[in-house]
């Protein structure tokens, strides 16, 4: 087995609560019944190892899921509809950059803490499918980094139901998304050289980015004592300031984690998520000191993040882990399947990092950081029925996705053979 | 086929038409709201328009005004169509068409063994406003801005049009502003126009998020579309109260269903233009009470082309097509034919429900007593790819004939 953790026998899962009796009851058949008409979520799963994300792996176990819940997880034999080598839950991307691209992001000024970006959602987007097919069945959308503060990310299941808000997006006012580095300055330019436009704004370099942030919290300050000022955004970021909204602030490279930190300590803002993190381990005590979570940028063959160039190491999440900083690994939805959300973990565990680490950084972690870890993250009763079904032990080079499930429905269907 | 006797008739009925000064009145002054205008300012709402029976005239007129048109097919108001049907046209207006319709003593007669429609109608257009005329690109939202006031009557895209049947259509504001102004209907021939004022034109594709101005996302055409209609005032309370169309432009899927859920909080509905797969929401676009503009479909569909817009006609949702390479108009109707449209839902795409979309439908796009007498000869059925248009009336005129060119057949 992969996993370090000791199974836990089945009599000490207190899971078994629902109306059908004890799950251990051999009774406990496939007879898994639908009523409506729409696709069947409701099956019983049973595996060889069960890896739950809630620090524990079950042994010859099974999982049950009524109307598109997880209703009960066990150990022992029992008929199933099917069964699979091993469970992770699905996989929670915090970074996805499923976006419209730059239409999904306000630029009538440089700073829009307070714009939603469930407006630049394409829920038709074939990007979804292909990211659920990889084993994410969780995501979180921010608008593209090309304001200082952009806005307001969203949490969107890759599949399952209709492509409509109802049905997709399971949170909105995630926390918002600000960016460091060069990416909002990227294209702008003094009002001379071009005729004037969008881009004959500020900033155009790193110091014009930070005094961006920085004039947008004074701002803010100013606004709590002053009755008379205001200006539009300052209650998202009011909420940011009293830590009820975290702040997810792109910063790559060293001096762009350095200048993120600086604002967190400057402004004392509670719950600050780094995300595209990679130059980490030269600033390590500084991380450890900020009490900031980080989303660490895609782990690459070549050791270089394909965010700004910054160099990320192998071994940085296991460098991270041994500091106590909490973080989640991310693979901003490329098209490289070399670097897929379900590759991530098998990365950073050849780079030393602790398999049950690696597991949670792309489960519960983030579903943690999103505030949907209520929902989604972990094989727990009462969660999301999203499932991803393994050839082998998880994270491993020679073990392949085989099935997806996502609100119960079967996306990819492992008794099919389809690998992924 | 026209006749030899029809020819003379022909040739009076030319005569005679011109001779009416208000036949083909020119746009002419600084507004165009006065006298040239023949529809009400304020077209009624789209299900308001409605199909009656045909009506034998009274006899009482002077038949020497009228013309009449016999016609070996003649495709009546409600899509049914007419063995050797009658036409009768006075003042520029239809005043009978059907079976059983008396051609009065001392009328002009043109006999058609063919087929005779109304003129084709389009319910969108791009390329019939002089370049530049579209887009006032220096202003995202213009709601009192008018495209009639950039129509050329003398373009000669108009004329193209016109050889190809089509005697009214829709110019519409561009898509890359979010509120580009008011659409006007006017016809191909003889610079009338029929309303400067049917809808107001929103974009909510992607040109209308536009880094050369603000807005610059969806995000951004959604807040400024909420703040307008939340506490509507001017075009955007009429809009809302339906006095005014509302005409979308939306090209893929997300965009239409950011369009319908802005819709369904201001209780709002109108045409969707430009999306090719509007067949995958049919269920939620008929809902909404929208009907729908499409582009010109390629003569043969690909698999998912073909089942969007089946599934489109099977809920029943109005569908035209837009107009910019006339060749392709009526090719549009009968590709929709084959993808399983009814006869007359696939002629009225292009004819009666363009006509209602483009909130004309109270006087053109039908044969009808009180319309316009605008009308083709077809040497055929309009939904055969080998038919060719041999003449076209606007106003009860002869504006077109087929040359020997080689243009038509």
């Amino acid at each position: 087995m992969l996993l370090g953790t000791a199974p836990i026998a089945a009599a000490t899962l207190a899971a078994f609560t629902l109306g059908a009796g004890p799950a251990t009851d051999a009774t406990l058949a496939a007879t898994t019944v639908q009523d409506d008409d729409g696709p069947r979520t409701s099956w019983i799963v049973t595996a060889d190892e069960i890896h739950t994300a809630t620090g524990r792996v079950i042994e010859g176990g099974f999982v049950r899921i009524g109307d598109g819940k997880i209703t009960a997880v066990g150990r022992g034999k029992i008929a199933g509809d099917f069964h699979v080598a091993a469970i992770t839950p699905g996989l929670v991307e915090c970074s996805s950059g499923l976006s419209v691209g730059q239409r999904s992001v306000e630029q009538d000024s440089e700073s829009t803490p307070h714009v939603s970006v469930e407006e630049g959602l394409d829920l038709f987007s074939t990007r979804w499918e292909r990211e659920l097919r990889r084993g994410v069945t969780t995501a979180c959308v921010a608008p593209d980094d090309r304001n200082v503060l952009g806005g307001l990310p969203v949490v969107v299941k890759t599949g399952g139901g209709e492509p409509t808000m109802d049905d997709r997006v399971i949170k909105t006012r995630v926390g918002v998304r600000a960016a460091m580095g060069s990416e909002p300055s990227a294209g702008n330019s003094p009002v001379f050289g071009r005729a004037f436009g969008l881009f004959n704004r500020r900033p155009t370099t790193r110091m014009g980015v930070e005094w961006v942030f920085r004039r947008t919290f004074y701002d803010a300050l100013r606004a709590q004592q002053d009755d008379d000022f205001t200006f539009e955004g300052v209650e998202t970021v009011n909420q940011v300031l009293a830590g009820e909204l975290p702040l997810f602030i792109q910063a790559a490279p060293r001096q762009d984690l350095m200048t993120a930190l600086g604002l967190k300590a400057e402004f004392s803002i509670p719950n600050v998520v780094i995300d595209a993190a990679a130059e980490v381990i030269p600033e390590a005590d500084a991380v450890v000191a900020s009490g900031a979570s980080l989303i660490f940028a895609p782990l690459e063959f070549d050791g270089t993040a394909s965010v700004e160039g910054a160099q990320l190491p192998w071994n940085a999440p296991a460098h991270m882990a041994e500091l106590g900083v909490t973080f989640a690994l991310s693979a901003r939805s490329t098209g490289n399947a070399d670097y897929s959300l379900a590759m991530q973990p098998a990365h950073a565990i050849r780079g030393g990092l602790d398999p049950v680490k690696a597991l949670e950084a792309v489960t519960i972690v983030p579903a943690r950081l999103l505030g949907v870890d209520d929902l989604v993250g972990s094989i727990e009763q009462g969660k999301h029925a999203d499932l991803v079904f393994w050839s082998g032990a998880p994270f491993q080079y020679t073990s392949s996705v085989t099935g997806v499930m996502v609100g119960g429905e079967l996306a990819v269907d492992p008794r099919h053979g389809e690998e992924l | 086929m026209i006749s030899t006797l029809s020819a003379a008739a022909l040739l009076l009925s030319s005569c005679a038409a011109s001779g009416q000064g208000s036949v083909a009145a020119p746009l002419a002054g600084p507004t165009v709201t006065g006298a040239v205008v023949s529809a009400p300012l304020v077209a009624a709402p789209l299900e308001a328009s409605f199909v009656r029976h045909e009506v034998v005239v009274e006899a009482a007129a002077p038949a020497a005004d009228v013309l009449a048109v016999r016609a070996g097919h003649l495709h009546m108001a409600d899509g049914s169509i007419v063995e050797d049907g009658v036409l009768l046209v006075r003042d520029g207006l239809v005043t009978a068409a059907g079976a059983d319709v008396a051609v009065p003593d001392g009328a002009r007669v043109v006999e058609h063994d063919g087929h005779v429609s109304a003129g084709l109608v389009a319910a969108y257009s791009a390329g019939y406003l002089p370049r530049d005329e579209a887009n006032e690109n220096t202003r995202a939202y213009l709601p009192d801005g008018r495209v009639v006031h950039g129509f050329d009557p003398e373009l000669s895209a108009l004329e193209d049009a016109l050889e190809q049947g089509v005697t009214s259509l829709l110019l519409a504001p561009g898509t890359s502003q979010v509120v580009g102004g008011r659409t006007a209907v006017v016809k191909t021939s003889g610079g009338r126009v029929v309303t400067p004022n049917a809808h107001l034109a929103l974009s909510m594709g992607a040109p209308a998020a536009s880094t050369a101005r603000t807005p610059t996302s969806y995000a951004g055409i959604v807040s400024g579309l909420d703040a307008r209609f939340a506490d509507a005032e001017g075009a955007y309370a009429e809009a809302k109260s339906g006095n005014l169309g509302l005409l979308t432009y939306v090209s893929a899927r997300h965009e239409v269903d950011r369009a319908l859920r802005l819709f369904e909080r201001h209780e709002l509905k109108g045409a969707l233009v430009g999306p090719t797969l509007a067949g995958e929401l049919a269920e939620r676009i008929r809902a909404s009470g929208c009907s729908v503009v499409l582009p010109n479909p390629p003569l043969v569909l690909d698999e998912r082309t073909h089942d969007a817009m089946a599934a489109l006609f099977e809920a029943q949702v109005p569908f035209a097509f837009w107009l910019s390479d006339p060749h392709e108009f009526r090719a549009s109707a009968i590709v929709a034919l084959r993808a399983g449209a009814t006869r007359a839902q696939a002629l009225a795409s292009i004819t009666s429900t363009a006509a209602d979309i483009a909130r004309v439908g109270t006087s053109v796009g039908k044969l009808l007593r009180g319309h316009d007498a605008d009308f083709v000869l077809w040497s055929g059925d309009p939904l055969e790819f080998t038919t060719s248009v041999e003449a076209v009336y606007v106003r009860g005129e002869l504006v077109h004939t087929a040359g020997h060119h080689g243009d038509d057949q």
